[in-house]
């Protein structure tokens, strides 16, 4: 009796000892192994969960509609022959049923023109101004390049039916925001959305580098009047075209001279042809490495003085520039070469049109018209490529790495991949971020969404302050995008952790865990007395 | 568009009527040099110099836009320097071996090259080191794309900030650089990549630096084939901000092209490009060697020759510079005498293209060898060598270096090494003061208390030995301990070395194991240590430098050099090795745990007892069972 009660005691205190070893390893070695190979883990699936509009668009290869734009006009209606005291209203009440109507039929964005009173608070310059005149008949006219002007001309039949509003709306919705689609002429009634066309090639950028190359095939002494930002060239012709991309554009313009180098246009024949196949204008790519591709545009200007067989010859090369190859011996004088402002205008003025297009991303059809539908697409744009990047970090969490895991799936027999990747994707659902990435994410999210609706509701619209706060939205996404932590795989899959632990910790579990369960299967009768009772 | 167009011409007319302007007259301007040097034992050194100053750097801007403006000077060094901050950039490149003992002096005092591979130095404006170090980084992926070199690799673990920077800079300069924020401080660092391969690609940034594009004047001579084809190249760029006043800064740049040939050697790739052996009628024999019908030892050289320059390059020089009218392109030849050489130019006028007619031209001569290439119509030349005796080529007291380093490692130890430096006052009349400056990899663990030195005779003369106690000569020590994988071992020595005396330093290190993947892909090859910089000062000028009385130029003062590099072997571990470690290491806790918890959690019984116990077990007994049925 007396060794049975010895046993139990025993076996009593080994129990207690592996109990205690398999409670320090799930109460100490567990956490402490968790802390150690812990890495931060931020699910960002809710953060997107969160959003006002479903996620579902940042899956579709579509442009982002869900965004309305509140557009300020402004109405002058004090320079009439008569008093229209509802005027406001009524056109107001019209273009909301031709925007509506438009909307329908046409898709695009929502907009809500508000109709204002212009009074002399406001911005005439960077708003769009109705002009009303009274004359002898009904139509309309838009300023040119000064500022964003309608001028809608009634006569007294149009007063007298109450015709007015209607004509007001149609002018505006006309012929600032819905244009013709040109490239479908055989329905006169087609039209489009101008802020939505080829949105996906607008890319805002806000630095625009004007690159003046004056290129001599000879070792003589060169130089030319754009050399000097005193010159008429400038005063006429450089400054008015840049004063119109006033707080849109950051302009810097260079003035370079290259000697000894002809881009390999050295007697190229009248063929354009031949020009596109010999020209290497990458030989001016000189600070190619200096370019900060997100924030500048650089447009050039080459001027190459070779021996060439015509006098000029041009040549526009897509978003490079434009390259001009002209006979060296009509500037070549007493061994020196001087091209002066005479010379150079008329190739800066077929340079300044290119660059107004691509700088506007339009056809060049109305200068400050363009100019303002440049900055809503823009706006629109760069909240696309927001909303893109978000899209691509999502899915460098958790569709990537689904690949780089496939190492271990081959590990698990073909037969059994299926349930294991499904078993593992179940038990480890979200993949670790850091911390910075989440956080930074988090900002664009709500920047974007406070950008929204300041676009949609907000009453102050500057449009121009929009554009940049939205470029630096983008900014920060790409930056998230591209951080180190994130492209070098400072986000690690859980099941590669334990992966690598596997080894070490699969045999002490065992071990333990094994030792426990049989110490408790243990009969309570000492196997050892039974023996020897027998 | 109409409207635009209608804009345009609008300003047309406006603009036809304004009076012409000129525009500004650009201030940059290009000068070009290159001169030859015989050497003793058929060698010739050929140097070029370029020097470039851009326009003004500092924009003119209005109220619209910023305007800048490059004649001639390379747009891509301007942004390199602004946008990291950069006041001063010096790169060197350098390759093959320097004989001194032969060649005397580096030329331009050692100043335009650097040590074996690449070397960088750069003064940079900063609020502090992180923000030099971060701006370097850039900077050196910027310099790494624009020369197509491995730079970038120059990362913190391998710059080094100087101290006695008068030593290394022309101090008075300093007032000349402009500082954009007065809270920020100058740093001047530099930076190494020992032996790093040099070649055409390095070689073609610089040529595309020059107006001339290499293609013009005296760079046309240049090509990669003649330059890396020569016993010792170095190729280096150095470029200083400069600053008369506040809105009126430029770029000093300077460009020197080194390189030393063997002329038979070159004039024989020319007659032979394949090698052959010389046709045995044509074959001279050294008659103070054995000679027998069988046995000939050639003449390494005929004692008399003429070549010209085309010989050597394989084309003439294509006209000059016509970008300064008042430094016209020059070419001089030093080392001869009048005696025994011969030299002159010849003028190739543009359409001469017959070889026998080129031949039949006359060359020009002058007393002092200096040919300017000056003609008004666009011209080749050419330049003519001649000797009577080629071994009169002599090198002047002045121009034998003042100082002889070597630098070695020793010990055949995996974990222990030592790193013997000597240093050479040839001497007999003076002692010099040198500044010694190393810089190592944080993987040498060097024990700087184990410095040992001493002083011995450099030649049996009779004039008195050394007799002080060796640790005098060193003036003064600098170290900055090494930042384990951060940071290398600096160390600054300033030593004075008697007159014909062999000063010794050894220090004893440590190799130590580095993590795996701090291997490179050759690990086997070992570990490229950068050279050390050895600085010969001339004090009374250091002096007077740093008193605010400045006399002539550090250049012309100071002589610098590099010792050769070094090649580390470290232990290279099995690169199989972490996955042994973490199966073993396994294998070896489920053992050990395992022993560990059977003690804990075992009964201890008698062998007899465990005996019993192990029979009644119903494996057993199913055994038992089976045999009796049996």
């Amino acid at each position: 009796m007396n060794q049975q009660r010895k046993y139990l005691e025993n076996l009593n205190l080994r129990k207690k000892v592996t109990l205690s070893i398999v409670l320090l390893y799930i109460f100490i070695g567990l956490p402490v192994w968790y802390q150690l190979t812990k890495v931060d883990q931020y699910d960002i699936r809710p953060l997107l969960q969160q959003e006002k509009s479903s996620i579902d668009y940042l899956f579709k290869d579509e442009d982002f509609t869900n965004l309305s734009l509140k557009i300020p006009i402004f109405l002058n209606t004090s320079e009439t022959t008569y008093k229209f005291p509802d005027l406001i209203p009524s056109v107001q009440d019209e273009i909301d049923t031709l925007t509506r109507t438009y909307k329908e039929e046409y898709g695009g964005i929502p907009m809500s023109l508000e109709i204002k009173e212009m009074d002399e608070l406001s911005n005439m310059d960077e708003n769009y101004v109705v002009q009303l005149e009274h004359t002898d008949h009904v139509g309309n006219s838009i300023a040119l390049y000064d500022k964003l002007e309608l001028t809608v001309q009634y006569d007294d039949k149009t007063v007298h039916d109450n015709a007015l509003p209607y004509i007001i709306a149609v002018s505006i919705v006309n012929n600032l925001f819905y244009k013709k689609n040109e490239n479908f002429l055989a329905n006169e009634l087609d039209r489009s959305l101008s802020i939505m066309d080829n949105l996906s090639v607008v890319e805002y950028k806000p630095r625009v580098v004007l690159n003046f190359n004056l290129v001599v095939d000879d070792n003589v002494l060169a130089n030319w009047d754009l050399n000097s930002i005193d010159n008429t060239l400038f005063n006429d012709l450089i400054n008015p075209f840049i004063k119109l991309f006033e707080n849109i554009y950051e302009f810097e313009i260079e003035s370079n001279v290259f000697y000894n180098e002809d881009l390999n246009m050295n007697g190229v024949g009248h063929d354009i042809a031949d020009v596109q196949a010999k020209l290497d204008y990458t030989r001016l790519n000189d600070n190619i490495n200096f370019i900060d591709r997100d924030l500048e545009n650089v447009i050039n200007f080459a001027m190459v003085l070779t021996s060439s067989e015509q006098d000029s010859l041009s040549y526009n090369i897509v978003d490079w520039g434009n390259i001009y190859v002209c006979d060296k011996e009509m500037y070549l004088k007493d061994d020196s070469i001087y091209v002066d402002s005479k010379l150079i205008e008329p190739l800066l003025q077929t340079y300044l049109e290119k660059v107004f297009e691509r700088l506007t991303y339009g056809n060049g059809d109305l200068v400050m018209n363009s100019i303002d539908l440049f900055i809503k697409r823009a706006i629109i744009s760069n909240i696309n490529r927001i909303n893109k990047n978000i899209k691509a970090v999502y899915d460098m969490v958790y569709n990537l790495p689904v690949y780089t895991d496939e190492s271990l799936n081959e590990l698990i027999p073909e037969d059994l991949e299926p349930y294991v990747a499904e078993f593992m994707n179940r038990v480890f659902p979200s993949l670790s971020i850091p911390k910075k990435i989440y956080e930074q994410l988090r900002e664009i999210v709500e920047k974007r969404d406070s950008l929204i609706d300041e676009l949609a509701n907000g009453d102050n619209v500057d449009f121009k302050r929009y554009l940049k706060e939205s470029f630096d939205i983008y900014l920060l996404s790409e930056r998230t995008f591209y951080d180190h932590g994130m492209v070098m795989g400072g986000y690690k899959s859980i099941k590669h952790i334990v992966a690598i632990y596997l080894p070490l910790l699969g045999p002490m579990c065992s071990i333990a865990i094994g030792g426990f369960i049989q110490l408790v299967k243990k009969p309570k009768e000492d196997p050892l007395l039974k023996v020897k009772k027998n | 568009m109409l409207v635009l167009e209608a804009f345009i011409k609008c300003i047309i007319t406006y603009t036809l009527l304004l009076p012409f302007t000129s525009a500004d007259v650009s201030t940059a301007s290009f000068e070009e040099k290159l001169n030859l040097k015989l050497l003793p034992k058929d060698y010739v050194l050929f140097s070029f110099n370029f020097k470039l100053k851009s326009d003004n750097i500092i924009s003119s801007s209005n109220a619209l836009f910023e305007f800048k403006r490059h004649n001639g000077f390379s747009r891509s060094i301007e942004p390199l320097l602004t946008k990291n901050n950069v006041k001063n950039l010096y790169i060197k490149f350098t390759k093959g071996h320097w004989d001194s003992q032969k060649w005397g002096k580096l030329p331009n005092n050692g100043w335009s090259s650097g040590g074996s591979g690449v070397e960088i130095w750069a003064m940079m404006e900063a609020s502090n080191k992180d923000e030099v170090i971060k701006n370097w980084n850039i900077l050196m992926s910027e310099v790494s794309g624009l020369f197509c070199s491995s730079v970038n690799f120059i990362n913190s673990e391998k710059i080094t900030f100087i101290n006695d920077i008068q030593s290394y800079y022309d101090v008075d300069l300093l007032d000349h650089i402009p500082i954009t924020n007065e809270d920020n401080e100058l740093f001047f660092l530099r930076g190494s990549l020992a032996n790093e391969a040099v070649c055409t690609e390095n070689l073609s940034p610089f040529l595309r630096i020059l107006p001339t594009n290499g293609k013009t004047g005296l760079s046309s001579l240049i090509n990669g084939n003649r330059l890396f084809d020569s016993y010792w190249n170095s190729m280096s760029i150095d470029i200083n901000t400069v600053c008369t006043d506040e809105s009126n800064c430029y770029l000093d740049t300077e460009i020197d092209i080194n390189f030393v040939v063997n002329i038979p050697q070159a004039l024989a790739r020319k007659e032979r490009p394949t090698p052959k052996p010389v046709p045995a009628e044509e074959l001279q024999c050294d008659p103070s060697k054995k000679l027998t019908d069988w046995e000939c030892f050639p003449l390494l050289s005929e004692k008399t020759y003429s070549f010209l320059l085309s010989d050597i390059f394989g084309t003439y020089i294509n006209d000059s510079n016509r970008f300064n009218k008042e430094q016209v392109s020059s070419i001089s030849i030093t080392g001869i005498d009048d005696e025994h050489w011969s030299t002159g130019i010849k003028v190739i006028p543009r359409g001469v293209e017959d070889k026998e007619e080129i031949e039949r031209l006359g060359l020009l001569g002058t007393s002092n060898h200096v040919y300017e290439l000056k003609e008004h119509q666009k011209t080749n030349y050419d330049i003519y060598i001649g000797t009577t005796d080629n071994t009169k080529v002599a090198l002047d007291e002045s121009e034998y270096p003042p100082i002889y380093v070597t630098r070695s490692l020793t010990g055949d130890s995996q974990d222990k090494g030592v790193m013997r430096v000597a240093f050479t006052n040839p001497s007999q009349q003076r002692e010099i003061t040198i500044r010694y400056f190393e810089t190592l990899p944080w993987f040498i663990r060097l024990y700087v208390s184990s410095l040992k030195i001493n002083v011995k005779p450099y030649k049996n003369l009779n004039i008195p030995k050394f007799s002080g106690d060796a640790k005098d000569v060193i003036l003064k020590t600098d170290v900055k301990p090494s930042i384990i994988r951060s940071a290398p071992l600096h160390m600054q020595h300033t030593l004075r070395i008697p007159k014909n005396s062999v000063v010794m330093m050894t220090f004893d290190f440590e190799k130590p194991l580095l993590n795996y993947e701090e291997y490179p892909p050759d690990s086997n090859h070992g570990f490229e240590v950068e050279a050390a910089v050895v600085v010969v000062i001339d004090e009374s000028y250091e002096e007077k430098a740093l008193n605010g009385e400045f006399k002539g130029h550090l250049k012309d003062h100071n002589y610098i050099m590099r010792t050769s590099t070094l090649l580390l072997t470290l232990a290279t571990p099995d690169f199989s090795m972490p996955y042994n470690v973490i199966t073993i290491t396994s294998t070896l806790m489920a053992f050990s745990f395992g022993l560990i918890f059977n003690l804990l959690t075992k009964r201890v019984v008698t062998f007899e007892d465990s005996k019993k116990l192990v029979t009644e077990r119903p494996l057993v007994r199913l055994l038992k069972g089976l045999k009796l049925k049996k």
